[in-house]
């Protein structure tokens, strides 16, 4: 019988790597996080709608 | 849920194809009609103008919004993807549902712009800061749905926690099943 070999396609439980956050979920996290405070100071700041949705 | 048949599938994504694209370009629509309202002095313009981005918001973009978010939801659900086991998918939901829950409470001063431009000629200092707002909210609007278009289109690859576990499920079945088959 032939040996298979190893497949690199096949996880076993005991090999599945732990679960790790892919870099680019990262990167967009901190720039979602960056975007968003930017944009609630300009929304609190200037005269904005906070407070005064309804004129 | 059971994975949809392939025409189910198809009429779903024609659906959220649709009502996202339909979104985005509502959104578009309503940025100009905000710069224009937000720039122009003459009190017919800014009348005009305040008056469509009511109704584009109200009949064109809630509906579009709604629409999209529900049937990206039957698509998640509905196919292998999941709805909760690929990052791309989650990001795309949790930026649908803001930017849903986020135009509900902005139609409002909308349908107040449009109600004071009706009423009386509007001045170009007038209500600045809500007009400044106006745009600006748009503006975001329109940069998120460009972000959820780019992750369709991409996919970029990443399993949650939750796919990582459903794929292990998956994949120990699979050898069970090859176990007893041999």
């Amino acid at each position: 019988m032939t040996n298979p070999g190893h497949n690199p396609d096949h996880t076993d439980s005991r090999e599945t790597p732990r679960h790790k956050t892919p870099l680019w979920v990262k990167g967009f996290l901190i720039a979602a996080a960056v975007l968003v405070v930017a944009f609630a100071v300009l929304h609190l700041s200037g005269g904005g709608m906070v407070m005064n949705h309804t004129p | 849920m059971k994975i949809m048949p392939p025409g189910v599938r198809k009429a779903a994504l024609t659906i959220h194809v649709v009502s996202s694209m339909g979104w985005l370009g509502a959104i578009a629509a309503f940025l100009v009609l905000a710069i224009a309202g937000l720039a122009s002095s003459e009190a017919q313009l800014v009348r005009a103008t305040y008056v469509g981005m009511n109704l584009v918001g109200l009949i064109i973009i809630l509906p579009l919004s709604l629409a999209s978010l529900i049937s990206g939801i039957i698509q998640g659900l509905g196919t292998v993807w999941g709805l909760f086991r690929h990052y791309w998918v989650l990001i795309k939901l949790i930026i649908t549902a803001l930017a849903t829950a986020l135009l509900l409470v902005h139609l409002q001063p909308v349908s107040a712009m449009a109600g004071m431009a009706l009423a009386a000629d509007l001045a170009p200092s007038d209500m600045n800061g809500m007009r400044v707002q106006l745009v600006f909210d748009a503006g975001a609007a329109i940069l998120a749905l460009l972000v959820t278009s780019i992750l369709s289109v991409y996919k970029p690859r990443g399993l949650t926690r939750h796919g990582q576990k459903v794929l292990d499920r998956q994949q120990t079945q699979i050898r069970l099943v090859k176990g007893a088959s041999s």
